[in-house]
């Protein structure tokens, strides 16, 4: 139940506890954890200090750019965060050192986006640092080092890569052109500010990942596949590629998921589920698809590449007259029809992955400290999309997420006691829906030519990624001051200000 | 949780003839948004918790030429939409209406939210004794503070987290204390009392006490109140700093004004520092901020919660000026 976000994907003492009861019992064992017990022993996201170095010349080519990382993960390791700087712009030298901190709490778990949440962070406020420092459009900047090839610009290229898109579809969605050109030049108590940040996630997809297609004489249809939906909207994209393939609706599939008897599924992280299943399910669809037609083309007595299926019917494309419908080509199954599906290989020599942009507008008081995201708008390059509506939700919810973790968020640690002191959703602040601004998600509706059948990719985390550098470097756009650190609290901005003022 | 029992008195006679038999392990529930929350998150373990919200007789909000009086027993809700209150006393309506959500505001008492207990973060951890608690030490002092208290601490820091409070006693406010001893009214003002009166509590009630109802006298003519709250976030979230302001303007310069905080103290923190300075003087930013910098001399700020000095100033300004 609820969310997943990755917190799941390992084992807990009380997952465990929860299957041995469940085969004593011979029951279905329900377990419940309170905020305190979820703070207490789930685990979290791993902390990350992150130091920047950089070179840019006026014209604003990256020369060098190098990140030393300290990670806390409690007794387990903490998250890698370097795959932006290695990555995402076209850089010849990058230097990269991780190191780990353990220390005797509990293990760090990963949580949505892990590593390129704090990553991208550190070094897309870096980049608009750079580009304050040579007076260049922290955009342009972006763009002027633009690459297509993975390792910045030194390694293989990318299977597809919308992000120069995205940049523009962006830029005037938000209204780029009415930034500060310079950070922190607006008057009076309340301060407005633009900012965008860069994104990049792996999310192709795991070959190898089975669905059935299941005809019956009675024209019911289902689809069959070992995964699961956590809410990345699995039913609704299974329904969706069988029906659109076989010419139904989508409530006319009957969708199977989540019993480990069914054909094999990866786990639900890393943004793999949709390009995994979607083209599983694909694939058994076409066959299934390719039965029906040859079935309607011995009932209509015309060639098999003449039939088309669509609107729950079978008929021959030069004479849409000679028609038989679903349900009676469905009749003369001898019995129940079972079609295997699987998602292929990757290609090699090219690099997958997704990349978005979230552009941010804010208001600042530099009176109380206080920001409000006015706007935020989100361009993501997630190959084909297959559903809109659950596509747009997903991007309404990491935005959210990220949102409240770059304002508000913070797991406050007592050195005397060791002990959290906010374990309740009272302290624990997260953002309520008065906090919430207009969100506008987008997409580069690119079709990767060879990710997968179905040309698309994953979704689900990457909408978390961007979006609180995008916040930071919006502030930053505002009131002049960079804030390095989340969350970014009235007491932060207020010291931040006063740095200012002395000219520290 | 350990069982306890509810006793539900159906009149006030019955309620006070319970009051008469109070011992330790007895605990007054109203609207229970508070007392549930620690008896869940045991901090305490109740015997018997007495059901208020059983009582029978009850008056709803009522206006005479000399005062507006508030059953203790009205929810916070009632507050917000009475007629009588938006119409005399914007700055009680305005914090009524910036407490917690509505779903709390429903359920939640007047009487409820001046009596509540600190959110102080050490004294809601089970595992933490703390002074309040009876333990010998403050934890937030040199630990994490926050939102702890800038003035009024030194053996407890907690912060009074009511919003009615400050609007109330910037009103004048009284209240009516009962008990099988008898009924008294002080002061709103007299009713809180600083930790190093009584660590254990935050008001003047004895065991058998309760607070039974609040009056507002009639506003003078021409004075105008208001209820500034800084918040962290849109919603559901306690003061971090908020103003209650009340007084009389006239040719650009407050005659009289009342200021009282909340979120900075353990009990509603009462500025005369500021209204002294402000009183009398054409009406600026400047002399606001200025009025706000003689009452901050006063303060003690702990490691983390200096910003909240500014935060004053930020919504002193806010507050005082929106009466202009």
């Amino acid at each position: 139940m609820g969310g997943g976000f990755g917190s799941k994907l390992g084992l807990n003492e009380h997952t465990v506890v929860s299957a041995l009861l469940a085969r004593e019992t011979k029951k279905p064992v329900k377990i419940m954890l309170s905020r305190q017990d979820n703070s207490l022993c789930v685990g979290n996201r791993p902390s990350s200090h992150q130091t920047y170095k950089g070179g840019v010349k006026k014209d604003g080519t990256l020369t060098a750019l190098t990140l030393v990382n300290y990670t806390s993960g409690g007794i387990r390791g903490g998250d890698r965060v370097s795959e932006p700087i290695i990555d995402v712009y076209k850089c010849p030298n990058v230097k990269v050192e991780e190191y780990n901190i353990y220390t005797n709490t509990g293990a760090a778990r990963p949580t949505r986006a892990p590593g390129l949440v704090q990553g991208t962070f550190g070094l897309e406020g870096f980049i608009d640092e750079l580009a304050n420092e040579i007076s260049m459009d922290p955009l342009e900047l972006r763009k002027k080092n633009y690459s297509t090839k993975n390792r910045g610009d030194t390694g293989i290229p990318y299977s597809s890569k919308g992000l120069d898109k995205g940049y523009e579809i962006g830029a005037r969605e938000i209204g780029w052109n009415r930034r500060n050109k310079v950070p922190g030049e607006g008057k009076g108590r309340i301060r407005r500010g633009l900012g965008m940040a860069s994104g990049i996630w792996w999310g192709a997809g795991v070959p190898g990942t089975l669905a059935d297609i299941k005809l019956h004489p009675d024209g019911s249809v289902e689809a069959i596949c070992g995964t699961q939906d956590i809410g990345c909207g699995t039913r609704t994209h299974m329904a969706v590629v069988a029906a659109d393939t076989l010419g139904l609706n989508p409530q006319d599939i009957i969708i199977k998921i989540g019993n480990s008897d069914y054909p094999w599924a990866p786990l639900s992280g890393g943004s793999l589920t949709t390009p995994s299943v979607a083209p599983a399910v694909r694939d058994a669809a076409l066959k299934a698809a390719e039965h029906l037609r040859e079935m309607a083309a011995s009932k209509l007595k015309v060639p098999v590449t003449n039939i088309v299926l669509q609107d729950k019917k079978l008929f021959d494309k030069d004479n849409p007259e000679s028609a038989v419908s679903f349900g009676e080509v469905m009749k003369d199954l001898p019995n129940e029809t079972v079609f295997h599906g699987e998602r292929k290989g990757l290609p090699e020599g090219y690099a997958y992955n997704t990349f978005g942009a979230h552009f941010v507008e804010v208001e600042v008081d530099i009176m109380t400290g206080k920001i409000k995201v006015i706007k935020v708008v989100a361009v993501h390059d997630s190959g084909r999309i297959i559903n809109k509506q659950t596509a747009e939700s997903q991007i309404v919810g990491g935005i959210t997420q990220g949102l409240s973790t770059a304002l508000f968020e913070q797991r406050i640690m007592d050195e005397t006691t060791g002990r959290m002191v906010n374990p309740n959703l009272r302290d624990y602040k997260i953002a309520t829906s008065m906090d919430i601004p207009e969100i506008v998600p987008l997409f580069v509706d690119i079709i990767d030519p060879r990710i997968n059948i179905l040309g698309t990719k994953g979704l689900g985390e990457p909408p978390r990624i961007p979006i609180a550098g995008a916040i930071g470097n919006a502030v930053y756009n505002a009131i002049g001051v960079h804030i390095r650190e989340i969350p970014m609290t009235p007491d932060k901005i207020l010291e931040a200000l006063k740095e200012k003022e002395v000219g520290r | 949780m350990k069982e306890f029992k509810i006793a539900q008195p159906q009149s006030l006679k019955q309620f006070i003839s319970l009051l008469s038999e109070k011992k330790d392990g007895y605990y007054l529930m109203a609207g229970g948004t508070d007392l549930l929350d620690e008896i869940k998150n045991k901090i305490i373990d109740p015997e018997v918790v007495i059901d208020l919200m059983s009582i029978s007789d009850r008056s709803p909000i009522t206006e005479t030429k000399d005062f507006v009086s508030i059953c203790a027993l009205s929810s916070v809700a009632e507050l917000a939409e009475s007629p009588i209150i938006q119409k005399h006393f914007a700055g009680l309506h305005q914090a009524a209406l910036s407490l917690a959500t509505p779903q709390l505001r429903n359920v939640g008492t007047v009487g409820g939210n001046l009596c509540q207990r600190p959110r102080c973060w050490y004294y809601r951890d089970p595992e933490v004794f703390c002074r309040k608690k009876g333990g010998s030490r403050c934890y937030a002092f040199s630990g994490r503070n926050r939102y702890h208290a800038i003035f009024g601490g030194g053996v407890c820091y907690i912060v009074f987290p009511s919003d009615l409070a400050p609007a109330f006693i910037s009103l004048d406010a009284v209240v009516t204390i009962s008990g099988p001893g008898g009924e008294k009214t002080i002061p709103l003002e007299d009713f809180y009392t600083l930790p190093q009166q009584n660590i254990r509590r935050e008001n003047v009630l004895e065991e058998n006490q309760f607070l039974k109802e609040i009056r507002i006298p009639a506003p003078k003519n021409g004075s105008k109140s208001t209820y500034y709250k800084f918040k962290e976030r849109g919603t559901w979230d306690f003061a971090v700093v908020s103003a209650a302001v009340n007084g009389m303007i006239s040719g650009g310069s407050f005659q009289d004004i009342k200021i009282v905080l909340g979120g900075v103290a353990p009990i509603p923190w009462r500025l005369k520092k500021a209204e002294d300075f402000i009183r009398g003087k054409q009406l600026s930013e400047t002399v606001i901020r200025q009025g706000a910098k003689q009452a901050l001399k006063d303060a003690r700020p702990l490691e983390e919660n200096a910003y909240k000095l500014d935060l004053v100033e930020a919504v002193l300004i806010e507050a005082v000026s929106s009466l202009t």
